[in-house]
């Protein structure tokens, strides 16, 4: 959600995540340190031991701050918007492989995968990378998927959020 | 970006990939080595044959995309009828200049045809598919010494 690398939020209900023990000690997460017993801080201290990426935590609440600022409303729009465009002409395309796009329905989110027939997907993601589209090549952590639909190689997504100016 | 683009997708590059000439099983071969990036799914074999310290001949297979198809069979060009010394200087200095340890065009010269992918060294996410294959004659040709 457009934060940096390195950061990620961990959300449950307030009476389970204070029931659970420590994963980790280290620095800022304990309360009295005794011999035999130790108590922890309150939560989140208690689960974040250690050295803070406060940078990283800067950046996630201004990523926040940023998509609450456009609209998730918008921002869904803007996606259908781009798939409504998108869809039909690479659907024109002979060389284009898509999946997961059938005709007969709606996608349900702003994510097309697709496959240039006879390029190698990392060759496709650095000529679309030069015309100013962003693409995810990979595996996409699914290997699996990709060798029963008989693709020994990774495809490419299409997430269409870099194009959505908003 | 556009530049260096061009720069890669040269007619070098995307002839080399399409139809490499090395790419091909090689009879009488005495040292063979696979390459692999496992998170792109670049993989290449390097055959080699070496008699008296020369590699006599040398060729691939493998699958991968045009920076690393076409970076094995270039590199395979230049190392047919060197020694395995040399070889390997030239690995190394084709992955210095990958890494801009080596970036003197003059010294860079003896990389003849290869040195066409010394843009690469601009594009990060392509460096591992660039250096593949000599980083796999490296491993192959240290084991030869």
């Amino acid at each position: 959600m457009l934060s940096p690398m390195g950061i990620g939020v961990l959300y449950g209900k307030y009476d389970i995540l204070d029931a659970m023990p420590p994963f980790l000690m280290g620095g800022d997460m304990i309360e009295y340190v005794q011999e035999q017993d130790t108590t922890f801080a309150e939560l989140p201290a208690k689960f974040e031991a250690g050295t803070q990426n406060v940078g990283g935590a800067a950046g996630l609440q201004a990523a926040i701050e940023y998509l609450g600022k456009i609209g998730f409303d918008r921002i869904e729009a803007i996606e259908k918007a781009l798939v409504d465009y998108a869809l039909p002409q690479l659907r024109e395309l002979p060389y284009i492989e898509l999946y997961g796009c059938d005709s007969t329905r709606d996608n349900k989110t702003g994510i097309i995968a697709f496959n240039v027939k006879d390029v190698h997907p990392h060759d496709v993601a650095t000529i679309l990378d030069s015309t100013g589209v962003a693409v995810r090549a990979g595996h996409h952590c699914a290997q699996p998927l990709h060798r029963y639909l008989g693709l020994e190689l990774p495809r490419e997504l299409l997430p269409l959020q870099h194009e959505g100016r908003c | 970006m556009d530049m260096s683009l061009e720069d890669v997708y040269t007619e070098l590059v995307s002839e080399h990939s399409r139809s490499p000439e090395n790419r091909h099983p090689l009879a009488g071969a005495n040292c063979s080595l696979k390459g692999h990036n496992p998170s792109c799914g670049d993989e290449i074999t390097l055959e080699l044959k070496i008699e008296d310290g020369i590699v006599k001949d040398a060729a691939f297979e493998g699958v991968g995309c045009a920076i690393s198809q076409a970076s094995t069979d270039m590199m395979i060009d230049l190392i047919r009828g060197k020694s395995v010394e040399k070889a390997r200087e030239l690995a190394g200095k084709f992955i210095a200049m990958i890494k801009r340890e080596i970036t003197d065009d003059d010294e860079l010269e003896e990389l003849d045809e290869a040195l066409s992918l010394k843009n690469v060294s601009n594009m990060p996410a392509r460096v591992k598919c660039a250096v593949l294959a000599w980083h796999t004659l490296d491993d192959a040709l240290k084991e030869k010494k």
